[in-house]
């Protein structure tokens, strides 16, 4: 009997709900709004595979124009090719034509949040110079003022206007019939105001999580960004679930504030309030907090740290004394051969070593403070629905921090792969060079271009599953709470 | 006068407004400070450090000008002094550029990417927290200005003692707006001044900037305290005034800015970096090639009418160096100087951009005026190039004006070093800020008179 009568209040109020004009507008926008978003991620995720295409061709073209070069000066000439300009040497191929790029390639789900996208490049060069002090030095400047105020993506919208559509729906619930004297009405009724709660409440999180989790599936048809999400099914179905659980979250919030009885105008006042604490304030306490929590070393302090390095190199014999010390590690017959040290190869192989070596340290402290910001980021985001959902999206995008600081740790690593594949076959013809034509310009000991190593890309699905299990409990364990206070002090109507 | 006495008072002894103004003062005074500790920290390493470059340059041992430009320097960009309170494009460009032969190296190391995730989901500085919260507290205290009267009946009451309207609005919309001025404009301009006083702020017309920089957020704050007060016009319950107040503030202050800016994009595309940068690449790629090196050799042994590099009246190889530069200057000046034209006419059309919401326009101007927006940074980069380019000069010269015979090598010395001045950067004046903030200063003081104009006819035609 209880349970027909509750299905009968729900039934009229979800009825009483989509009669509302105002249910009806409000969604359309939401509508809109997460087409647009879905559109603006995209065109971002259609543009970041661009770059990866572009990258790969310039990859494709250096080694042709090598090759060509190759076939080129291995007939003679009169012209001279001084060594940064010959690719058919490995040191001239390493240092000044090799196109070698670690990349970050877009998750299936990447539209769903440009994260640290638009900050962090998803592409970086291996180079092999002086100016690379630290490992993220890959910069796109562009619109300032899009990277200020956010993006409009999808996450922008889930996160930031979903909760702001819940409370439009569901902010005077109650809060209004108690303003306008209907709420003794009801009182008369032989129904109790959980009951009468619930059905108002539960009427609209239908109508919220349908609208939410419906419009976004519709957005992300529409704009055809969803990526082929084949194995990533589960991640999907937890991001629908946490979506679900943040909106009921919500809910409960209306829910709650309507059962300290109020009134309408302390209603929206302290719903709009909890919203900008839980989506503004609180996230921005919790950026405090890591920054307090692992605080960065100073990018000025390093730069200073290299110029030392560099001075120590350059005054006086100090950079020949290096070269010898780091030649006599790597070549064992080294004395035997005079003026070896003088080759422009070797000094710049030792003179990066030597640098590599006394940075070391700065590099070490700036990737532990990346590491450590990101881990303290994904501990204090569970306090706050808005950034654990937001968190959840971006490591499913693949947009997070800590996939970016893993990705500059790959780059890293792969420029040290790309070192000591070069670094033996230089040194090999600095002893001993390849025997050349008569009368041809260049050095022609290098034509490995295809056995140049590739950088391993890495797509981190179960991290996505992960966050998005971690955000649906976290959220469903706030919903529960706030859910559990208002049935508790919904227990009576009020005076 | 009496009647605004009597406003003044009731609005001071209302709770709302000791709440919001605890809040307010704490929030601004906790963001503030810590970017005035930030600032201060920077500025202090930033001296440090460039006088050690300088001293580094000017040490260098002597060796050859080309090995010596090669060596290069690193050169940083000071922090505007009004960065505490509004920093603008600066977290989020470049603030070190390492000045080097050949190359026009980008601004590195944002602030934005030492920020933790977290740090990009709010309130990151003192301006944030003026276009996102004090709109909110303007509505808070303005949307019960004449709905919750009508509501009581005491509006009726007002009016019923022979009280014009429009008095009664212009004292109530002066009380509030003097109550927020306070809570908000007094913080500002103790923050500000902290700021000017205990920082170098030679260049910067730091007084007329902070002035003109608290008026246009007064300004701000008034617009949203207008709205507020015409959705209480006209709205029959303080609920629906409430309601009605922050969907605007919703829309305007938290969807409008970020819808702003997908138009702007879509509209006004800025060229993209990574293919300017391939552009240079490729203009730079053809010639450095061996067989164009070789050319070119020959073409200024023609120019000079020799044959062999040994009877040139200048140094073969520093005069190859010095037309290769001219070369590239030219590549970066187009490609870059595209690039960065991109940036400003995508700025313009953001500033446009304010009609869709007063906080674009806000964002615009007050960054402008804080000395903070993308001009100051363009600025930055082409000066930090300009340098680079007179010291890659000059290096060149020197090899070019010297002809060495019989393979040996020039070598130059600290008279050489000296000749090549500290960097210095002048920030750009006041007077360029205000022209470019005539835009964002035109839309905001339209967003300021659009409901000031639709205030009009319903405080005339006001009812209980």
């Amino acid at each position: 009997m209880k349970t027909v009568r509750f299905a009968l209040l729900l039934g009229a109020e979800l009825r009483l709900v989509l009669r509302e004009r105002l249910t009806w507008a409000v969604l359309a926008a939401l509508v809109v709004s997460l087409c647009l978003a879905a559109w603006t991620g995209a065109g971002r995720v259609a543009m970041e595979r661009a770059a990866l295409a572009e990258a790969a061709a310039d990859t494709d073209r250096v080694v042709r124009d090598a090759r060509a070069a190759h076939e080129r000066y291995a007939k003679p000439s009169p012209i001279k090719v001084n060594y940064w300009q010959d690719p058919t040497d490995a040191f001239g191929y390493m240092t000044y034509f090799m196109a070698a790029y670690a990349v970050k390639p877009p998750t299936p789900l990447a539209v769903f949040a440009a994260g640290q996208s638009d900050v962090q490049p998803a592409i970086m060069r291996a180079s092999f110079g002086f100016s690379t002090v630290f490992d993220d030095t890959a910069y796109e400047p562009g619109s300032t003022a899009r990277l200020r105020l956010g993006p409009f993506d999808l996450a922008f919208v889930l996160v930031y206007l979903v909760p702001l559509v819940v409370i439009a729906l569901a902010g005077t619930r109650l809060s209004s019939e108690h303003d306008s004297g209907i709420l003794r009405m009801i009182a008369s009724q032989p129904v109790g105001p959980r009951r009468v709660a619930s059905a108002k409440f539960g009427a609209v999180a239908l109508i919220a999580i349908v609208a939410t989790l419906g419009g976004t599936a519709l957005a992300l048809v529409v704009s055809g960004g969803l990526g082929a999400v084949d194995g990533w099914e589960d991640a999907l179905a937890l991001l629908a679930a946490a979506l679900s659980a943040y909106v009921a979250f919500w809910v409960a919030a209306c829910a709650l504030v309507a059962s300290l009885w109020r009134g309408g105008v302390a209603a929206l006042a302290i719903l709009v309030l909890a919203w900008a604490c839980v989506t503004v304030a609180l996230p921005s306490t919790l950026g405090l907090a890591v920054e307090a929590l692992a605080p960065t070393p100073s990018r000025i302090a390093a730069i200073d740290a290299s110029r030392r390095a560099q001075v120590r190199f350059y005054t006086g014999e100090e950079g020949a004394r290096i070269t010898s010390a780091w030649l006599t590690g790597k070549v064992l017959e080294v004395s035997s051969r005079p003026g070896l040290a003088d080759a422009p190869e070797i000094k710049r192989l030792a003179r990066d070593a030597f640098y590599d070596e006394a940075l070391a340290s700065d590099r070490d402290a700036a990737q532990d403070h990346a590491r450590a910001a990101a881990a303290w980021s994904r501990r204090l985001a569970i306090l706050s629905p808005a950034t654990v959902l937001a968190r959840a999206l971006e490591v499913a995008a693949g947009t997070d921090a800590e996939r970016h600081s893993a990705f500059l740790a790959a780059g890293a690593a792969y420029r040290r792969d790309l070192r000591a594949f070069f670094e033996p076959r230089i040194l090999a013809q600095a002893l001993d060079p390849a025997p050349v034509c008569q009368g041809c310009p260049a050095r022609l000991d290098f034509a490995a271009y295809d056995a140049v190593p590739a950088f391993v890309l890495s797509v981190p699905r179960e991290a996505a599953e992960h966050q998005a299990l971690v955000a649906l409990g976290c959220l469903m364990a706030g919903t529960l709470l706030l859910a559990a206070l208002a049935y508790r002090r919904l227990s009576g109507w009020p005076a | 006068m009496r009647r605004l006495s009597a406003e003044l008072a009731r609005t001071a002894r209302d709770a709302r407004l000791r709440w919001i103004g605890a809040v307010l003062v704490l929030l601004l005074t906790v963001a503030g400070l810590g970017a005035w500790r930030d600032s201060a920290r920077y500025a202090g390493e930033v001296a440090q450090v460039a006088a050690a470059e300088r001293a580094r340059w000017l040490g260098q041992d002597a060796k050859n000008p080309h090995s010596a430009d090669h060596f290069g320097l690193w050169v940083f960009r000071p922090s505007a002094p009004l960065a505490v309170l509004d920093p603008g494009t600066e977290p989020y460009t470049g603030r070190m550029v390492r000045v080097e032969a050949h190359v026009f190296n980008d601004a590195v190391y944002r602030a934005i990417q030492d920020a933790g995730p977290l740090a990009r989901f709010g309130f990151g500085s003192v301006a944030d927290i003026v276009q996102l919260v004090v709109p909110l507290a303007a509505i808070l205290l303005g949307f019960s200005a004449f709905a919750a009267d009508r509501e009581r009946g005491t509006l009726r009451l007002a009016l019923g003692n022979g009280v014009p309207p429009g008095q009664l609005f212009a004292s109530r919309f002066a009380a509030l707006f003097a109550a927020l001025a306070v809570v908000a404009g007094l913080p500002l301009f103790g923050i500000g001044a902290l700021a000017v006083m205990s920082q170098d702020h030679a260049g910067w017309q730091v007084v007329p900037r902070l002035l003109t920089w608290v008026a246009a957020q007064l300004a701000y704050t008034a617009v949203f305290l207008l709205l507020a007060m015409l959705v209480s016009l006209v709205a029959r319950t303080a609920r629906g005034a409430l309601a009605a107040a922050l969907a605007v503030w919703a829309l305007l202050c938290v969807a409008a800015p970020r819808l702003a800016v997908v138009g702007v994009d879509a509209v006004v595309p800025a060229l993209s970096y990574r293919e300017v940068r391939a552009r240079i690449e490729a203009g730079f790629r053809s010639h450095r090639t061996a067989e164009a090196n070789d050319a070119r050799t020959r073409s200024v042994l023609a120019r000079y009418g020799v044959g062999d590099p040994g009877e040139l009246p200048v140094d073969l190889r520093g005069l190859m160096m010095s037309e290769n530069e001219a070369h590239n200057f030219a590549v970066y000046d187009r490609e870059l100087g595209a690039f960065f034209d991109s940036i400003a006419t995508q700025d313009r059309a953001l500033a446009w951009a304010g009609l869709l919401s007063p906080r674009v326009a806000l964002q615009a101007l007050s960054q402008t005026l804080a000395g903070t927006d993308f001009a100051q940074h363009a600025h930055f980069v082409w000066t930090a190039e300009a340098y680079r380019r007179g010291i890659s000069e000059r290096m060149n010269a020197e090899i070019r004006d010297h002809p060495q015979r019989g393979g040996t090598t020039l070598v130059a010395g600290r008279d050489l070093w000296e000749e090549i001045p500290p960097f210095v950067l002048q920030p750009l004046p006041f007077a360029r800020a205000l022209a470019d903030a005539g835009v964002p200063a035109l839309i905001l003081a339209l967003w300021l008179g659009l409901p000031a104009l639709l205030c009009r006819p319903l405080v005339r035609r006001l009812k209980p």
